[in-house]
């Protein structure tokens, strides 16, 4: 078992700098998820994402970037609530080490 | 449903406001209404370049700009009037869509159902 670096009461990482692949791992394991490549290569475009605007993409912003950069099977609400449930936006910016997106409800 | 006009008139780091219209406008059209952006007044000086918000302990507004195709925020106007008056030239400027002459401007403001000024 992967220890946990410090997080909000929502689980969220509290400083990006702990984050590494395992704990993206553990993070998930934590909500009964195992991640598979697909996840992995949404986790990290959402890294890139944050990168360059500054802020974690909402869902609606979320399928369009992925459909963009990874294609059209994993870029629609359907597969990114299959990998991620019902809030993919706001879980992917926790398995990605981000702080919790500001728009999310 | 109704049409959103968020105006965006006030200076980039002076207070939250910046950082708010353009949240709004993130999640108005997450929520697929029509909304349009303007920068009147002191916002033109949200589109000055090279903005370093970070190092103040808050979002980039030069970022956040950017972000708005990828929010599908896509209609955004600048009033050409609040450059003049602050004697910037469009072209050093990061403009996020065309610029409005003052009639086009009123014309914006008459055509939207609710305005929304920040």
């Amino acid at each position: 078992m992967t220890a946990l670096p410090p997080q909000d009461p929502e689980g969220f990482l509290l400083n990006r700098a702990d984050w590494t692949r395992e704990i993206a791992g553990a993070l998930a394991a934590a909500e009964g998820r195992t991640l598979t490549e697909d996840h992995r290569a949404v986790i990290s475009l959402v890294q890139d994402f944050y990168d360059r605007y500054g802020i974690a993409p909402n869902n609606r912003a979320l399928v369009r970037a992925v459909k963009t950069a990874l294609g059209p099977a994993l870029g629609s609400s359907m597969a990114l609530m299959k990998l991620f449930g019902g809030a993919p936006a706001k879980t992917v910016a926790k398995y990605a080490g981000l702080a919790k997106p500001p728009h999310c409800l | 449903m109704k049409s959103l006009l968020i105006i965006s008139q006030g200076t980039p780091y002076g207070r939250s406001s910046a950082a708010e219209a353009l949240d709004t406008a993130m999640a108005a059209a997450a929520l697929d209404v029509p909304v349009t952006l303007l920068f009147d007044g002191d916002g033109v000086l949200q589109l000055l370049p090279s903005q370093a918000g970070n190092e103040l302990g808050v979002r980039n507004l030069s970022q956040l700009l950017e972000a708005l195709p990828a929010f599908e925020v896509e209609r955004c106007f600048v009033a050409a009037e609040a450059l003049a008056q602050r004697s910037l030239a469009p072209d050093t400027l990061a403009l996020p869509g065309p610029l409005l002459d003052a009639e086009a401007v009123t014309a914006l403001l008459r055509s939207a159902d609710v305005v929304l000024t920040y």
